[in-house]
């Protein structure tokens, strides 16, 4: 089975991506001949949810989702809640994607020193740029997650 | 206010409490069998299940899920004509008496024509764990009673008129 992810494409924080949106957008179309070629049998293309409407399939992904009980109710919550407006088959990273620091026992990876209280999160990376508030929120969340 | 020197990143690393992510992700595989795409991924960290001490648990699903494909197969072919998802909202119900409750019940979800799907979505302390049956009844998996009586095996669902054959 061939699985194209179209990542990023129609994410919000898509255009701090700049020159790698680009590259991004031509790999996804020089797929999209092998995809629905002949040869492929079986083709799963998953699109990231950009919002109400902007689904070309009813088939797609969240990630980057924190690690944390309240990640999980709220997509016990809205995955159903998706069939409103025929959202079949949501993919979720199940296990979340951001982990929180780890357990001991090596459950999840260690987290280097600078990426707990970073992570991957261009808020945090940016936060000249994004202001004093958010950047308090996201530390919220970070100790409110474990 | 948080800074971004290393002593501030420090004191809010230490203000983080021990977090119970096994029973988590053994509870997020649960969910994950009874929906419509199960894909476990994560941001380099270790997934594999089978180093990690609630393995059981998430076989148990895994095994679960394998063992419905025949009515996840049939569910989604059923979608094609009639429009709805895999899963959907408990308010879907024909004939839902109690369509109120149905409503403010967000932790529960339709999983296909016959399967009612409560996951559970909070951590439970240790010394809580019970032995219990896989399938319950519908009373008994709504509110927090279903919560604090479930052992870590354990995917509340509760089935209507339908035979599940593994």
């Amino acid at each position: 089975m061939l699985m194209r992810w179209l990542c990023s494409l129609c994410s919000a924080y898509a255009r701090y991506h700049g020159v790698a949106l680009v590259l991004l957008w031509l790999c996804s179309a020089c797929a999209m001949p092998v995809l629905f070629s002949p040869a492929a049998t079986a083709v799963i293309v998953m699109s990231r949810w950009g919002g109400v409407g902007s689904q070309r399939l009813p088939l797609g992904f969240s990630g980057d989702q924190t690690t944390a009980w309240p990640t999980l109710g709220f997509q016990v919550t809205s995955t159903p809640t998706a069939a409103n407006v025929l959202f079949n088959s949501w993919s979720h990273d199940i296990g979340g994607f951001d982990c929180c620091g780890g357990e001991q026992g090596g459950i999840y990876r260690k987290c280097p020193l600078p990426e707990v209280a970073g992570m991957r999160d261009q808020l945090f990376h940016r936060h000249w740029i994004a202001g004093t508030q958010k950047v308090s929120a996201c530390a919220d969340l970070r100790v409110r997650v474990c | 206010m948080l800074h971004s020197s290393s002593l501030q990143r420090l004191l809010l690393i230490s203000k983080l409490k021990p977090c119970s992510c096994s029973q988590l992700l053994v509870r997020w595989l649960q969910h994950g069998a009874l929906s419509a795409v199960d894909r476990t991924h994560c941001g380099g960290c270790n997934r594999e299940f089978w180093t990690f001490p609630n393995f059981a648990a998430m076989k148990d699903a895994m095994h679960f899920r394998t063992a419905l494909f025949p009515y996840i197969y049939a569910e989604n072919h059923a979608t094609r004509f009639t429009g709805i998802s895999l899963l959907h909202p408990l308010y879907y119900a024909e004939g839902a008496s109690t369509i109120d409750r149905a409503y403010a019940t967000t932790t529960s979800y339709l999983f296909g024509s016959s399967l009612l799907v409560a996951p559970i979505v909070q951590p439970i302390l240790k010394g809580n764990f019970t032995d219990g049956n896989l399938s319950e009844t519908d009373e008994s998996i709504f509110g927090e009673e279903h919560i604090r009586n479930s052992a870590l095996l354990r995917i509340p669902y509760s089935k209507s008129s339908m035979v599940l054959t593994p």
